[in-house]
């Protein structure tokens, strides 16, 4: 049986004058995942996302949640219960309190008593602002008011959460704390899409990424895979005794595709290209030859090289 | 119980919750409730400051002795006359008489001491204080507190409640709020009603402190019960059509940024000036003009208590007629027309509240609402015009002989009629001529996909024309000139039939000749296609303003060109042709040849093909792929 998509697009297209912002974009992101869309400013991410979330019309083509076709002119109440869509400038009413934010939009969502209080608590706890919930909004920081924006958000349980640029801007422990709040989103069954330029953080997050480029969809793959098909397997090497005679033992060795000298350090980075038990007998045989190592780790190339290497230009 | 009350209403309404929770505050409360009540003590003590005391004049109009003073002074003055032309007759040399004359001089005397003793007393002395008659005193002045209250309510609530609300949704919009209630499941009219109950909620707790006091004001007035709830609910009515309008207005005109509020607040004033003067004023309501009028609450205010706001004047509202139905006989057919025409007013502009709220980027009303929008319209413009009343009189027998002539009626109405219509027209052809991107994305994907199935092109086209969202507007524009002409045209054929008493009251269209009122129509029609084209045209321009500078360029084409040819006293008389091309066409017919106008009308819908096809071209050049556009080096 084939496994029902979260969202499903064809022939998505949105035009501006004679600029082509998203062309042709068929997407395809199943139930549970967290799919991160990257690409450069301007390359229609958040286009898409405004459509998706059915702030923007699509000049052609259509949007299916969960099965279901989204329109704009209709109200559309049951499919609009299933998506949170935070955009990313998150704009927010100053003169509420935290508390009667939330409790407004719990109440936009038709959440109705004891289950609107006992949501609100929970979202307060994860959000960690609980102790804030008296405090009138316009008083909160960057990071504060940007996890509020996300608790407004997810306050009606969506299954479809459209997060667009969420770290941009914040400091690297407000960034940390959305990662967790994410990753127990997931841990509960949202969908995600997030658009990110912060690469670090999708990778951390994300099960499947697209790539957007001049509004096409140049790439839509599990993580896994693209790791499979792009990334290749490093090994570090330090030494304590002579660089070059590490190099000159490592280079002959037939698994050994490229090396470089990692400057500042006494460190070698060398493309592998072979099994475990390759990397294992490389060892072996560079400690057996007397060259004193003092360390041996092997890593994965990081999304970003993965990116770059693809040809696409990273923006940030 | 407050905050229970509080969720009560948040369950009902989430958006009013919201308004109470972010506007109610207790100091809020505080002041407002206290300004409410200071005014409403100034109020009573500037009207207590002419209270009747022990100083109070004799010819005051509390005073009971000075009616009978007064009526003394009448009969003395009559005497005084009447003794004065005894006097100037016996001091003729014709009739001298020095012995009565000598009689009539001593009777002068007395009645001249008489009258200046009255006049010391009225103007000198004191009024006892047992004959001031302080009920009646009371009574006028309940009035004039009832009335100050009225009066302040409606400017208050009406001006100060459009400033706050353009001001708040103007806001949000420009904030970007405004998308997450769109994205909400909550109805447009759910979030747009919690809006205009809560955000002018400051005003509505101003007004409800000093409710009390309006009524026990007009009840001491010895105003009907009945009266002050039709007047309440005539105000309650004006205040949900003008928020309703100052919705749609902060909608649909980001353009004027912060300038938006004050621009219709401002607006609203000198809508409620005017009609304050013409309701105190003018008493003409049978024609079409009155529909206006009555969209200000004012006019109900002279109607139910008119003796306040006339000094001597009744108000006419009770002589008033819709399609001769005199719904004005009775208080609440008069008060059920008065909503009716909020409620045509209100029942579209909620229908493009609708629209409009929920996708910022389309048209205020689809092609298919225009045409029953028109319709309602000429409904309104209609029923008002055929009112009954003897307007017709025979120039022979001046004052005289009056009838009620129903070629005359509307001749007189025609300059109305054609007003109004002709700003309608103007609207629907800003309102449903789509931007240069609709067009863009009408050309490029519908339109080539229509063209597709060339068997039923020709119809698909046509039904696009008519019904369809993001197709040029013209056909629409020409379906409700139809509508519009269609009555003047059924008119224009049957006025002789109806002229049966051969009066001069359709003398001026007889001269024209009725084929030629026909062509007129057709020239007026035309030129109004031009107007749409052109406007149609500058829409597609790549320039952001163009919306601003069609309405500008064709708000010039309209009116300039007759201003100039008035001012230049280029005369329909002598240079008919030249008048037969501008906005007005009617005017130039009269002495122009048939021949003539039927040129002139060719002429029009040579410039109108012409207009069309670039139009065409420009359509189909928008909705050309880009790469073709590279290719042709565009």
């Amino acid at each position: 049986m084939v496994k029902e998509l979260a969202i499903r697009t064809s022939g998505l297209t949105k035009q501006f004058e004679r600029h082509i912002a998203v062309n042709d974009v068929d997407l395809e992101i199943q139930i549970g995942e967290v799919y991160g869309l990257i690409g450069p400013n301007g390359a229609g991410k958040t286009t898409l996302i405004r459509m998706l979330a059915a702030a923007e019309e699509p000049t052609t083509g259509e949007i299916y949640i969960n099965g279901d076709r989204l329109r704009r002119d209709k109200s559309n109440p049951t499919l609009k219960r299933r998506l949170g869509y935070l955009p990313d400038d998150y704009p927010l009413y100053e003169d509420l309190t935290v508390w009667d934010y939330l409790d407004y939009f719990a109440r936009l969502y038709r959440l109705r008593e004891p289950r609107r209080t006992q949501r609100l608590h929970e979202v307060l706890e994860l959000i960690q602002l609980g102790n804030k919930r008296n405090s009138l909004i316009s008083t909160l920081s960057r990071g504060m008011k940007q996890r509020l924006s996300l608790a407004r958000t997810i306050i009606h349980e969506p299954i479809l959460l459209l997060l667009d640029e969420p770290v941009s801007g914040l400091d690297p422990i407000a960034r940390m704390q959305f990662r967790e709040i994410i990753k127990a989103l997931q841990e509960a069954g949202m969908t995600i899409l997030i658009s990110s330029h912060v690469l670090s953080d999708l990778a951390e997050l994300c099960t499947s990424v697209g790539i957007m480029e001049l509004g096409f969809l140049v790439e839509s793959a599990s993580l896994q895979q693209l790791y499979q098909r792009l990334s290749r397997q490093q090994i570090i090497l330090s030494t304590l005794g002579d660089l070059d005679a590490l190099l000159n033992a490592v280079k002959h060795y037939p698994c050994v595709d490229e090396w470089e000298k990692i400057a500042g350090t006494n460190s070698l980075r060398v493309n592998f290209s072979g099994t475990q038990e390759d990397c294992a007998e490389l060892l072996r045989s560079l400690v057996t030859s007397g060259i004193p190592i003092t360390d041996f780790h092997c890593t994965q190339e990081d999304l970003e090289s993965i990116f770059l290497k693809l040809g696409h230009k990273q923006a940030s | 119980m407050m905050l229970n009350l509080i969720d009560k209403i948040g369950n009902w309404n989430p958006q009013l919750f919201r308004e109470i929770k972010g506007r109610l505050k207790i100091f809020n409360i505080v002041i407002t409730v206290g300004l409410s009540l200071l005014a409403q003590v100034a109020i009573f003590l500037y009207q207590l400051a002419d209270y009747p005391g022990e100083k109070y004049t004799m010819s005051g109009a509390y005073c009971n002795l000075s009616k009978g003073y007064h009526e003394r002074l009448n009969v003395l003055y009559q005497l005084v006359n009447q003794v004065q032309q005894k006097i100037n007759l016996y001091s003729d040399k014709s009739s001298f008489d020095p012995v009565k004359l000598k009689v009539f001089k001593t009777q002068l005397a007395n009645l001249q001491s008489e009258q200046t003793n009255i006049n010391r007393n009225l103007y000198e002395k004191y009024c006892p204080p047992d004959q001031i008659n302080i009920s009646l005193w009371w009574q006028d002045h309940w009035k004039y507190i009832f009335l100050t209250l009225s009066v302040m309510f409606v400017f208050i609530l009406l001006v100060a409640g459009t400033y706050l609300l353009i001001n708040n949704l103007a806001q949000e919009e420009r904030r970007g709020t405004l998308n997450f209630l769109r994205l909400t499941p909550q109805s447009e009219a759910s979030i747009l009603i919690g809006k205009i109950l809560g955000v002018p909620i400051v005003i509505y707790l101003i007004v409800l402190t000093a409710l009390p006091l309006h009524l026990l004001s007009g009840l001491s007035a010895k105003i009907a019960f009945s009266h002050i709830l039709s007047f309440d609910i005539i105000l309650v009515a004006s205040c949900f059509f003008f928020y309703s309008y100052a919705l749609l207005f902060s909608l649909i005109s980001r353009w004027f940024s912060g300038f938006q509020p004050w621009l219709a607040s401002g607006a609203v004033l000198i809508f409620l000036f005017t009609t304050l003067n013409l309701a105190s004023y003018t008493s003409n309501i049978h024609n079409t003009f009155t529909w206006l009028r009555l969209l200000s609450p004012f006019e109900m205010m002279g109607y139910l208590f008119g003796n306040l706001l006339r000094s001597n004047e009744q108000s006419s509202l009770d002589k008033l007629q819709f399609f001769y139905l005199p719904l004005g006989k009775n208080l609440v057919s008069l008060v059920g027309l008065h909503l009716f025409n909020y409620g045509v007013g209100i029942y579209w502009v909620w229908q493009a509240l609708q629209r409009r709220f929920r996708n910022p980027n389309t048209a205020i009303m689809s092609k298919h609402q225009s045409y029953f929008f028109v319709g309602c319209c000429q409904l309104i413009f209609w029923g008002f015009t055929l009112q009954y009343s003897n307007n017709y009189c025979s120039p022979y027998e001046f004052g005289k002989n009056c009838y009620y002539d129903l070629n005359h009626q509307i001749g007189e109405n025609f300059v109305f009629l054609v007003l109004f219509n002709l700003a309608l027209v103007f609207g629907l052809m800003i309102i449903l001529s789509p931007h240069r991107q609709q067009i863009q994305d009408w050309s490029r994907y519908s339109y080539h996909e229509v063209s597709n199935h060339k068997l039923f092109w020709r119809s698909s086209w046509l039904n696009d024309a008519i019904w369809g969202e993001k197709s040029p507007s013209l056909i629409a524009i020409v379906i409700n000139l139809l509508i519009i002409v269609a009555p003047l045209v059924v008119w224009v054929i049957f006025a002789p039939v109806l002229n049966f008493k051969h009066n001069s009251a359709i003398d001026w269209v007889n001269e024209i000749g009725r084929m030629k009122a026909i062509l007129g129509i057709a020239l007026f029609i035309s030129m109004t296609m031009i107007y749409a084209t052109i406007i149609q045209t500058m829409l597609l321009m790549k320039t952001p303003k163009r919306g601003i500078l069609a309405i500008g360029s064709i708000g010039l084409f309209m009116f300039l060109p007759p201003a100039i040819l008035g001012l230049l006293g280029i005369s329909p008389t002598n240079y008919a042709p030249v008048w037969l091309f501008s906005t007005f066409p009617w005017v130039g017919i009269e002495n122009s040849a048939t021949i003539t106008v039927f040129m002139s009308l060719l002429a029009e819908f040579i410039v109108l093909g012409l207009l069309n096809l670039n139009l065409n071209k420009q359509i189909k050049l928008a909705g050309e792929s880009a790469s073709k556009a590279l290719l042709a080096g565009r």
